[in-house]
Order: structure tokens, then sequence, then C-alpha cells
């Protein structure tokens, strides 16, 4: 016989669907089905079971191969690693519970460290642009229920989020919304024609790198003024009808993503669509939300917000106070320069998305990835420790794109002896203690100095 | 050009040493780096064909494919599937002459890989390819940031040039060659 669990939250992207439902064998070892998930989610649940699962810490030998440690082993290792190291860099977090962030920073705080997280190659242009200009928002709720007109510009949530669509954006029928997709019109903006384009009722291609351009000519629109025949590689016309389209509206919404802050401009492209955001509130309510990737990037934000007063790149290798320098506390910065002298990559793949410059660097600095599955960051670590699979072996809270905590849930037990984050962030965080107090040192600075003289 | 992206970028690019991890040096004494150069001078108008390759610019998004590939296992066979590939439209591989599924060579400023082109399902226009995100976009992916944090992972110029005879590396091994380190194989590749 198998057990029902209801309203499971599904931990992979930012949309963070809570109405799953997931059978399980009644001893609660094993997932049996999952049903209401997209392909990726599904994916996540259903090969948790499959063999081959890392439960002991694995740590590189001179030949190149692994071999299996206990945890008291890694931990050690981890801690005297994070000591010796002058700076050393905590990457990751947007796939681990907020309450797995908060016990890792206490560490990185420890051991004065730079706390980074995914927001760094993702939306940290955004979170930049957000600071300067501010952010007209709104919850997905209202979106459902509210939005007549949504935009999609620069992303494409039938590949990266793929229930967005049905659950908030285009289909769902709402309190406002009663007709569902008949009532909404949708625009998407993008340099190909993608699968969100498609569905979209207009579909505005433009010049790949010239978004900020094509804000600036429908803000011109907006205002009256008159623009060159074509912009961007999109016909006047067109724009106009965007305009129109808005305009006619009582609810407009943007989506925005990648294709915003990977490209020529960055920060500031976002920064002309929040402009062109507030200027359309001059005519009808008008709000933008970014389509955020991982289940928890916008969680790890907020955790380094309510600490440190940074959404990401936060460098507490001061030991007294946070700093936030985007292009030199940021990751992928740091490793190009070489200027971190240990890695810790935490529920992410620095190895998979990281440039290869970067990439390099850590494979060449002492390395300990921290996460449940195999990745391209584990191969090339010294130390591999596995951890439960927050939103299936373990429940915590976890922020959603529009930034509502959402409690996820536990499924299923995680194998016997495996950790959770939280507890391997805090059994480090006691080894670093112990270590210090052997010493007789106060931090981990005097440590250093101890250790040089 | 058509895409109009001029890659301004190239020019501020450091590389460092493939051999000697420690030393960064400009990245013009690379070969890939002059070949580009070269090529961005000869570029006019429409003329995007250089040699027996072309130049295009380069988008690295993510895909359903790769997404469901990564909760497979990235050392799986559907990872490598899914992301060892290069997106292009229909008119580049006419311009490269080559048919769909072939290995091509990958050339930017960052570096050089090799990729199978396959025809995209969400239509580019000529001269702008996509690879799925991932080690082997990555190998590709300037590292430049303009003080943002965020790498050009889309929008960069390459020179893609058939390769049939060459092969695709695995990630894990890839990844292993390029940073100089050992590789054992791997017991979590099939």
């Amino acid at each position: 016989m198998t057990k029902t669990i209801k309203n499971v939250i599904c931990t992979f992207c930012g949309t963070l669907c809570d109405d799953l439902e997931v059978d399980v064998t009644d001893d609660e070892k094993k997932i049996v089905t999952v049903r209401n998930a997209c392909a990726i989610g599904a994916e996540k649940y259903l090969h948790v079971s499959n063999p081959g699962r890392v439960v002991l810490p694995r740590m590189r030998q001179a030949d190149g191969t692994y071999k299996d440690v206990s945890y008291d082993e890694a931990i050690d290792f981890a801690a005297k690693t994070l000591l010796k190291a002058k700076k050393p860099l905590f990457y990751g977090w947007s796939s681990t519970n907020c309450e797995a962030i908060a016990a890792g920073n206490v560490l990185a705080e420890k051991t004065g460290g730079v706390i980074d997280n995914c927001a760094t190659v993702c939306h940290g242009s955004s979170l930049l642009a957000i600071q300067d200009t501010g952010v007209p928002s709104c919850t997905l709720g209202e979106v459902k229920n509210r939005a007549d007109r949504v935009i999609f510009w620069g992303c494409n949530p039938a590949h990266a989020h793929p229930r967005h669509m049905s659950r908030y954006s285009i289909f769902p029928r709402g309190f406002f919304s009663a007709k569902g997709q008949k009532g909404r019109k949708i625009i998407c903006v993008d340099c190909r024609e993608t699968d969100t384009a498609k569905v979209a009722d207009t579909f505005v291609r433009i010049k790949q790198s010239y978004d900020y351009e094509i804000f600036d000519a429908l803000r011109t629109l907006l205002r009256g003024e008159d623009i060159p025949d074509e912009v961007g590689g999109v016909p006047k016309e067109k724009l106009q009808e965007v305009i129109d389209i808005c305009k006619s509206g009582r609810f407009v919404t943007l989506f925005f993503g990648m294709g915003l802050t990977h490209t020529l401009g960055r920060n500031h492209n976002i920064d002309a669509g929040i402009n062109f955001i507030r200027d359309l509130n001059d005519y009808t309510k008008a709000v933008l939300i970014a389509m955020r990737g991982h289940y928890n990037v916008t969680g790890a934000g907020q955790v380094l917000g309510w600490q440190y007063g940074f959404p990401f790149a936060c460098d507490l290798s001061r030991l007294t106070m946070a700093r936030h320098n985007p292009g030199e506390t940021t990751s992928v910065d740091l490793l190009v320069r070489k200027e971190v002298d240990a890695c810790v990559v935490i529920a992410s793949d620095l190895a998979a998305h990281f440039p290869f410059e970067a990439t390099r660097t850590m494979a060449h600095i002492p390395t300990i990835t921290i996460d449940p599955h195999i990745s391209m960051s584990t191969e090339l670590s010294d130390l591999h420790i596995p951890v439960a699979i927050v939103g299936v072996e373990v429940g915590g809270c976890c922020y959603r794109m529009d930034n509502v905590p959402i409690e996820t849930r536990k499924c299923i037990d995680a194998p016997e002896g495996v950790l959770t984050d939280e507890e391997l962030f805090n059994r480090i965080s006691a080894r670093v203690d112990e270590i210090l107090a052997e010493n007789g040192c106060k931090d981990a600075s005097e440590y250093l100095a101890k250790m040089e003289a | 050009m058509t895409t109009g992206n001029p890659s301004p970028l190239v020019s501020l690019f450091q590389k460092e040493d493939f051999d000697d991890w420690s030393k960064p040096h400009l990245v013009g004494d690379t070969t890939e780096y002059s070949a580009l150069l070269e090529l961005q001078k000869m570029q006019k108008g429409d003329q995007r064909k250089y040699g027996n390759g072309i130049i295009v610019s380069v988008v690295t998004c993510t895909e359903i494919k790769q997404g469901i590939a990564i909760e497979t296992g990235k050392t799986s066979p559907q990872y490598f599937n899914a992301c060892s590939i290069i997106e292009l439209h229909e008119d580049d591989f006419k311009a490269l002459g080559i048919n769909k599924n072939t290995n091509v060579r990958v050339t930017s400023a960052a570096g050089s890989v090799i990729l199978k082109a396959v025809v995209t399902t969400q239509s580019l226009y000529p001269g702008l390819a996509h690879i799925p995100m991932g080690p082997w976009a990555n190998m590709v992916v300037p590292a430049y940031t303009y003080s943002t944090g965020e790498p050009c992972f889309c929008g960069f110029d390459c020179l893609i040039e058939p390769a049939p005879e060459e092969k695709i590396e695995n990630a894990v091994k890839l990844l292993h060659e390029k940073c100089g380190l050992k590789y054992v194989g791997d017991p979590h590749y099939d």
C-alpha cells in the first residue's frame, strides 16, 4: 500500500508550486508516484529513489580517485580548510532552505568568508537595478486574479518555469480575470521565437542585446513622442501596438528573465524596464516580477539581506563589517582574479554554470561541495559532503519568486546517517569553535596569525 | 554582421596560460583570440563567412530538456545529449555547408569547444545561435562581468567551423583536461 501526501511544495524552480501529490511507500522510504508536477519537478522527486545515491562524504586522494570518509572526518577537514583560508568563498545557497542559509552565514562570519548566492550570475543585476530605482511589484496571486496584460521579456517560462503559465500568468481564471486566457493579452519580447513566444498574442522579435533601446523607445512612445522607423530590429508600428495593448489594460505585469540580465547593459536594462513600468502607471496599474530560477534563490537574498543588509556578494572577510561591491566581491570576479583561497559550493553547481575561467580557479583551490547529488562541482572538489534533499527529505522555509515565504514539506526519510544542510553547518561551526578554543584564539584572524608565526 | 552586436568586450578580456594557472596574461597571446580579432576586422555589412566557418552571436539559455537532465544527473547520457549541442538557423547550416547533427568547433574569445550542431526548435534568426547552459557552453562564455558579477552568458561572438571528425568530450573529462587535472575516469558515467 501507499500513502498520499497532498499539497507538497515542489522545490525545483522559483514558482514553488504548492499542489503536488506524492505517493510514498508505507515505511516512508520511497517515492512511488508524483502528480501535478511538471516534467522537471516529477524527475526531481522520482529520481531520489534511484540506486547510486551518495550517502557518505567522499574525499579526493592524490591519485585523483575518491574514497569514502565519515562525517566526522569530513567536518574536521572542512573546519580546518576554512580556518586556514584567508578568504574562503561560500557560493550557492539557492537550492536549500533559509534555516540552512542562516546556519551557513554563521560559519562564513566565523571564518571570514565571502557569501554569494546564485543571484550573482542570475538576477544580481536586477537586484542592483532595484536598489537604484525601486520596484513596483505584486504577488503571483494578484497576477492570477487581476492581470489582463502580461509581458514576458527575455524569459522563457515554457522551459524554465513550466507551470508558471498555467498557475499564474496566462491560463488560470481568477477573481477579476474570470475569462482566463481569453481575457488576457500576452506579449513576448525575445530575440528568438521561444515556446513561450508561440503562445503569446503578440511576439516582438528584437535584435540580440537591443533591450535597452527598445525600453527607451517604448517610453518615448508612451509619452507621445516620435521614434525612428525601426529600433533594435522592431518596426515603429509594432512598438506602438505594444503600447496600445498595455495602455488599454487594467493590470499590466512584466515578467523578465535572463534575456535582460545576461546581455549587454545588465542592470541598466532592468533600470529601463522598471522606469517603463513606472511611466505606464500614469495610464493603468503596472507591475513587474523577476523570474527567479532556483526555488530558494530569493530566500538566499532575503536571509543575507536581513542579516547583513546586502542581497548577494557579501564580503565578511574583515570579520567586523560586511561589504558589498559588485564586480569586486562577486564570485565570478573573485575566482577569475584568484582572490579567494578556498571555496565551499553549497546546493548549487559552480563548475557547470560558471564561465570556465572561474571554474578553473575553483578546481585549483581547496574546494568542499555540499550537494545531495553528483555534479560537476563534486567531481572537481577535494571533498563532497552529501546531504538530505530539501522539499523531499527535509522541510524548511523557501521564498517564491515574488518574495512570498512558503514552508516546504518532508515526504520521505533521508538515507540513514545523512545530515541536513542545517545540521552540517552547525556541526562545522561547532568544530571551528573547538579548534579556535584548542589554540586559544579569539577569532579566525588570530588563528591565521598564529599559524603563520 | 547582421546580429548588430559589435562585441566590444573582446579587447577587454584577460586569459590565463593553460599550463601555468597562476600567471595571468593577455588573451591576445592565444591563437583563438587572434583569429577572432582578424575575423572581426573582416566583417563588413552582412559578411559573416570566415575561412570555412561563420561568425555568429551566441546566447546560452535554460531549456526544459536540460532542466530534466539536471535532475536525472549531471553525469547521465540525458545531460550530455541535452547540453552538448548548439542550435543554429537553417541558413547558417547552408552557410557552413554541413548537414544537421554534424559536430562543429565553436571558438570565442574565452576558449573553444566541440559541439553538435542541431536545427533549432525555438526559431532563431541567421547569425544567432543558442547553446543550452552547462559545462560545454561555459567553455566559450567570456568571464568579463562589467562590474556586475554577471558574465557574458548572452550575446558574445563565436566562430563556428565544421569539425565532423572531432569527438564531443564528456563534461567531467572536459573540465578535468581543461583545468589541467588528472582524469581518472568517472565511475558515475555509464
